[in-house]
């Protein structure tokens, strides 16, 4: 049998026999995490804003791994496909020239509290001058704390969207869609 | 009818029936009780103390039995189980303060008091606590008297790292050892420290953010208290780290795994710390049996100092148990005082029922499959008589491809076949060594339900295990066919092996829980039907 050299590093020892609890120390000062387990986070999402999508986001919590996430984004006048989407069809894409408004309600479970693997279910609507997209889909993501309040979220859905053009150019240009997505979401935030 | 849907198990439906068991235990049974509960409710009970009232449980959702996600119910009831078997009461667990709210770790009995243990994280100090506080056995609630008693500090991790609480009982229930490991993504130890605390949660010793650094890595095995309050950590060394973790993917696919023995090649050696109270540096100790390797073992503290060592060897390059060892070490771990081995015998190449061919055609396992195995043991029971026993079950993990022309399913099988017993003097001489045979391939759900219990009753050892046909396992979890069994070994070694109860479709399949009353001479069994029936029975010796 290798003879194998044993090398312990000892760090940060300390032996003592005091009470468990230090009498000068308060509960509160244990919990006291400045709100960062229950506080609201703010996010935007780096891919929607590609997209021509600039969304703020809320993510209030319901129960300890229970969290709703509530967004408003405004549209730009531009507009840049999603590649994803693509693949699945032959859809051609949104011309956009005009600002417009997004609205997103996503329901989240973690497997482990506060942060770590999530699945939940979102849906997301952009209304453009001329387009409605609704989009409902379910998401598997991984929300991470960095540091103590910055917030990473990445997260990839699988589900559909229904496309309807409005108003006049329903006339000139009828593109009514219905097809799969498969969205990728790439969001920063923060617990303020 | 107004249900309310936070309180899944008020949906509960009582039923007075009773179990359905072979004629020739009836003398064995005692009371039985059986209730029906809606899906989503608990998959699973731990016992974390006993009175002269009855018996208090935790309830678990499966969230907290499965390692995979689980999307559905997260919250942990408390129940009382009455002398009349009857499940009398059950409450919503609620762990929290103010509002925070914590993570439930476990449960258990420290001198009079039933203390729940929690954590919580908090992200602004990067420190992961653990706190106590006792159970109010009249209503089932938590007492508002919550005292941390033991930190992780992740601070210098950068980021949250897993934390993780456990704890050992000493033998006479006065003190308790609590150890908290911080692990990276892999399952290996970042660092770890431990309290010894009394029943009043005094502090006796505390170590913190202790390091283990090396060429190679350490898997953690196992922490013991010794009755003088000595703390002593086993492990295993590999110098290959990338056969250590090819080992942590074992352990990571196991459902029945253990951190003890995972790995199938001779590429690990067993090291014992000791840490004295009072004292920075801890003692260490490589276990060697010459040339013969040492597979696993467990060790159990002395009364009087030192350790006896109980485990398994092979005679040759592989992990595979060729025979059983003993070894006792003196209290300052420099003199092995007594050494003793036997052989198997070959009696556990194969799980004994798997000689039976007509046996073998209707499982999902292959003979061929199983040559690989290790053993999981239990920790050492230290007898009345002085002596000792280690019993460990074979195990073998397999994974399987379905292919149903539509879709291809890959799925793990679990393997829980014979147990080995092995008797050991209070000089550390190998008085027997018996396997009791036993039959477990299990998948999905069906996997809580293998497995097995053991108590010392007089001067006995009583086995309680579900033996599964094989018609189980070919409908993927769904329970068929069932045979509760109780196994009976004298202090010579010789057997008895008695049928509890037979269980078909429709009927409980049972899990013996910890509950062993001594005091009482009985056991109370815990029995489970998918996620819909569940029930409590009492075994009178």
């Amino acid at each position: 049998m290798k003879k194998i050299r044993l090398t312990l590093f000892l760090t940060g020892i300390l032996t003592s026999y005091a009470h468990a609890q230090s009498d000068s120390t308060s509960l509160s000062y244990y919990f006291d995490d400045g709100g960062i387990s229950t506080g609201t986070m703010y996010k935007t999402d780096l891919i929607s804003i590609i997209h021509g999508d600039w969304p703020i986001i809320a993510e209030i919590r319901l129960k300890n791994n229970l969290t709703l996430e509530m967004g408003a984004g405004l549209l730009m006048p531009y507009y840049v496909h999603d590649f994803l989407a693509l693949a699945f069809t032959d859809n051609k894409g949104i011309q956009n020239d005009r600002l417009g408004y997004s609205t997103r309600l996503h329901v989240k479970w973690y497997t482990k509290a506060p942060e770590r693997n999530y699945w939940g279910v979102q849906y997301y609507r952009r209304s453009f001058h001329h387009v409605k997209v609704n989009e409902w889909f379910f998401t598997k993501g991984d929300q991470r704390i960095i540091g103590k309040r910055l917030i990473l979220d990445m997260a990839l859905g699988l589900g559909v969207r229904f496309q309807q053009t409005n108003g006049p150019d329903y006339m000139f240009d009828p593109d009514f869609g219905f097809f799969p997505i498969m969205p990728l979401m790439i969001r920063f935030g923060v617990i303020p | 009818m107004k249900i309310n849907l936070n309180y899944p198990l008020s949906l509960c439906l009582l039923l007075s029936v009773t179990f359905s068991y072979a004629q020739q235990a009836k003398t064995l049974m005692g009371a039985t009780h059986r209730m029906s509960v809606k899906e989503g409710g608990w998959s699973d009970v731990d016992g974390i103390g006993q009175d002269e009232t009855g018996l208090y449980y935790l309830l678990y959702p499966f969230s907290k039995v499965y390692s995979g996600t689980y999307i559905g119910n997260k919250d942990t009831y408390v129940g009382k189980v009455n002398n009349q078997m009857e499940l009398e009461r059950f409450e919503l667990l609620p762990l929290d303060y103010e509002d925070k709210q914590l993570e439930l770790e476990f449960g258990f009995q420290l001198g009079g008091n039933i203390y729940l243990f929690s954590s919580f994280q908090n992200n602004l100090l990067k420190k992961t606590f653990l706190f106590a506080q006792t159970l109010d056995k009249n209503s089932l609630a938590p007492n508002p008297d919550l005292v941390p008693v033991a930190e992780i500090d992740y601070s210098s991790e950068g980021r949250y790292k897993n934390a993780s609480f456990s704890y050992k009982l000493s033998d006479d229930n006065s003190q308790v050892l609590l150890v908290h490991n911080l692990l990276d993504k892999d399952g290996s130890l970042l660092s770890f420290g431990y309290s010894v605390i009394d029943s009043q949660l005094k502090t006796i010793d505390k170590v913190e953010g202790i390091a283990l650094k090396d060429d190679g890595i350490y898997s953690f095995q196992d922490f013991y208290l010794s009755p003088s309050a000595e703390v002593y950590m086993l492990t295993k060394f590999f110098d290959e780290k990338k056969e250590y973790k090819n080992s942590v993917q074992l352990k990571k696919q196991g459902v029945l795994s253990s951190t003890r023995s995972f790995e199938l090649e001779a590429i690990y050696d067993f090291k014992v710390l000791k840490f004295s109270k009072g004292s920075p540096t801890p003692k260490a100790l490589t276990l060697s049996l010459g040339d013969l390797f040492i597979t696993s073992l467990d060790l159990k503290p002395k009364k009087d100092g030192g350790l006896m060592i109980i485990g398994f060897y092979s005679d040759d390059e592989d992990a595979l148990a060729d025979g059983v060892f003993t070894q006792t070490v003196d209290k300052t771990l420099t003199k092995i005082l007594s050494a003793d081995k036997k052989s198997l015998e070959g009696k556990f190449e194969q799980p004994s029922k798997y000689i039976n061919d007509t046996y073998v055609t209707g499982l999902l396992g292959k003979r061929d499959d199983l040559d690989q195995y290790r053993f999981v043991m239990k920790d050492i029971l230290q007898k009345k008589s002085g002596g000792y026993v280690l019993t460990a079950e074979r195990n073998t993990t397999l994974e399987k491809t379905q292919n149903d022309g539509r879709s291809i399913t890959v799925y793990n099988i679990y393997h829980s076949d014979d147990i080995v017993a092995i008797d050991v003097s209070a000089a550390g001489k190998i008085n027997w060594v018996n396997k009791i045979e036993k039959a477990q391939e299990t998948s999905g759900l069906l996997t809580l339900y293998s497995s097995y219990e053991v108590a010392e009753y007089e001067d006995s050892l009583i086995f309680f295990f579900t033996d599964f046909s094989s018609q189980n396992t070919k409908t993927l979890g769904k329970i068929v066919d069932t045979e509760s069994v109780m196994v009976t070994v004298n202090a010579s070694g010789e057997q008895t092996r008695q049928t509890l109860f037979t269980a078909s479709e429709d009927k409980i399949t049972v899990r013996a829980k910890n509950t062993y009353q001594p005091q009482k001479g009985r056991c109370i069994l815990y029995g489970h039907n998918g996620q819909l029936i569940v029930g409590f029975t009492e075994v009178k010796f």
